[in-house]
């Protein structure tokens, strides 16, 4: 899995491989090198498909 | 915001189990109503795209990012359908109707579905009555019934209206003995609302009808055939046996003449010594080496108890005011001047709260008190933002937030009854 992970102003924070889970109803992106992320689910506000085959998870407080 | 591709087969998964986890906690920390089994159905409400969640007592509908809207089927007059069947309409007491579009192929089942919950819902709560009233006649119950509709409080009067005296009566049986003497002093500060809402589920789902299963005995190696024959000169004994029975004497084997042992090796090859329990080795052991055939006693075919097949049902006398997890709760208002007190009846863990509002603010309230599912927590909740569990509900849910702001005290039964005076005289 390839994640990027961008601010509320839409500046890319993050990028890389990694992997993705569910931990206790919550989404966890585990990046290859770095610390994990987790979304609770009351966080997500909105799941988007920004190109074919690309699942955004926009956020919130984003 | 979080971008995630290259995911492979997983993307299905992740994303079926992403709308699961939203419901699942939006149930919890958006304090939705709906109790029992929910079904599921996608399409649009209200313009708004997001999936429609039927539960027994009410419809909740999730989009995808706005707030989700929830509708007890006692607030539903009505639902009409257009003349293309696929567009429905909610009628809805004291809001705007509700509009319900391209559920596809599915229109017809969430129809029909709506009607079908809408009708148990008004059967549940008409049978609560009719065991609470016997001594009344159908005629009674049934005004009764529309009257105090799920979640629904109704005045004193209109009540009183039906049958004389039922207020009092009803507001007898739904108060529980240790607060009965506080009641009573709550409803002598104004005018009285009793109301019940459903708040466990009472349907029960089909059980049993498994395919049977001998629990008593290990699996039989039904149609497996023999034992795997020994290697060797034992296994060309063995086959040879079974075919004319033992080299050294006919009579012993499948071949064997009626009533003169013939059947012995048959027996032998269950397991079951005919030369007595004790001598297993001188059993088929001692014919075929290497069988590893033990003997063992004839025993009493196992009866076992079959799982008898339960239908799914809906168990009306779980319907009930008392017990420790009561399914139905009962509940006071009163409005007093510029007060409107909420007290639960069977409930001596909540508090009593004290709202600011007029006579004509108790519908809002009851039917914000019922949208919350009577989680007055959430509304008395002064916790920071960090640690407050309601956080994600007062930030989504308006009348959460119109609640609270019409809050002004909770008072737990065990503290002074005068806390609820003094706020109430309070301007």
């Amino acid at each position: 899995m390839h994640f990027r992970l961008f601010d509320s102003k839409g500046s890319l924070v993050d990028e890389g491989a990694g992997s993705v889970k569910f931990v206790a109803g919550a989404i966890v992106v585990v990046p290859e090198m770095g610390e994990p992320m987790t979304i609770r689910p009351n966080a997500i506000g909105n799941i988007t498909e920004p190109a074919p085959f690309v699942v955004g998870i926009v956020q919130n407080d984003s | 915001m979080l971008e995630m591709s290259e995911l492979g087969q997983m993307r299905t998964q992740l994303l079926a189990q992403l709308k699961d986890s939203r419901h699942d906690d939006a149930k919890k920390t958006l304090l939705l109503v709906g109790i029992g089994n929910p079904s599921k159905f996608k399409g649009v409400v209200n313009g708004e795209e997001g999936e429609v969640f039927l539960y027994d007592d009410a419809l909740v509908f999730m989009p995808r990012s706005k707030e989700p809207l929830q509708l007890l089927y006692s607030f539903v007059e009505g639902l009409e359908t257009d003349a293309t069947g696929y567009h429905l309409t909610l009628k809805v007491r004291g809001t705007e109707p509700i509009s319900l579009e391209r559920f596809a192929n599915r229109t017809g089942e969430l129809s029909d579905s709506l009607k079908a919950k809408i009708g148990a819902a008004r059967v549940r709560t008409s049978a609560f009555f009719s065991t609470l009233l016997p001594g009344l006649g159908p005629i009674q119950v049934r005004q009764i019934s529309a009257l105090l509709a799920d979640g629904i409080a109704c005045e004193a009067s209109a009540l009183d209206s039906v049958e004389t005296d039922i207020f009092s009566t009803l507001f007898d049986l739904a108060t529980i003995e240790p607060l009965k003497p506080l009641a009573n002093k709550l409803a002598s500060y104004g005018e009285t609302w009793l109301g019940f809402k459903q708040r466990r589920s009472v349907e029960q789902k089909a059980r049993g009808g498994e395919q049977w299963h001998d629990h008593t005995h290990g699996d039989i190696q039904d149609h497996g055939g023999l034992p795997p024959a020994p290697m060797g000169i034992g296994g060309m004994m063995m086959a040879s046996t079974i075919a004319n029975g033992p080299m050294w004497g006919s009579g012993y084997g499948f071949d064997g003449a009626f009533g003169e042992r013939g059947s012995s090796l048959a027996y032998e090859m269950l397991g079951i010594s005919m030369m007595g329990r004790s001598q297993g080795s001188q059993g088929l052991n001692s014919i075929f080496p290497g069988t590893n055939q033990t003997s063992h006693e004839i025993v009493q075919r196992a009866i076992p108890a079959l799982n008898p097949l339960t239908l799914a049902k809906t168990n009306y006398e779980k319907l009930r005011l008392d017990g420790k997890r009561p399914a139905i709760l009962s509940f006071l208002i009163v409005a007093s001047g510029t007060k409107i007190i909420y007290r639960p009846l069977n409930d001596a863990l909540d508090p009593t709260i004290v709202f600011t509002g007029s006579r004509s603010d108790v519908g809002a309230i009851n039917r914000g008190l019922a949208l919350i599912d009577f989680d007055v927590d959430a509304i008395s909740d002064d916790s920071n933002r960090a640690t407050s569990r309601f956080q994600t509900a007062i930030e989504r849910i308006s009348i959460l937030r119109q609640l609270r702001a019409t809050y002004q005290i909770a008072v737990l039964p065990s503290e002074p009854d005068a806390r609820v005076e003094e706020a109430i005289k309070t301007p």
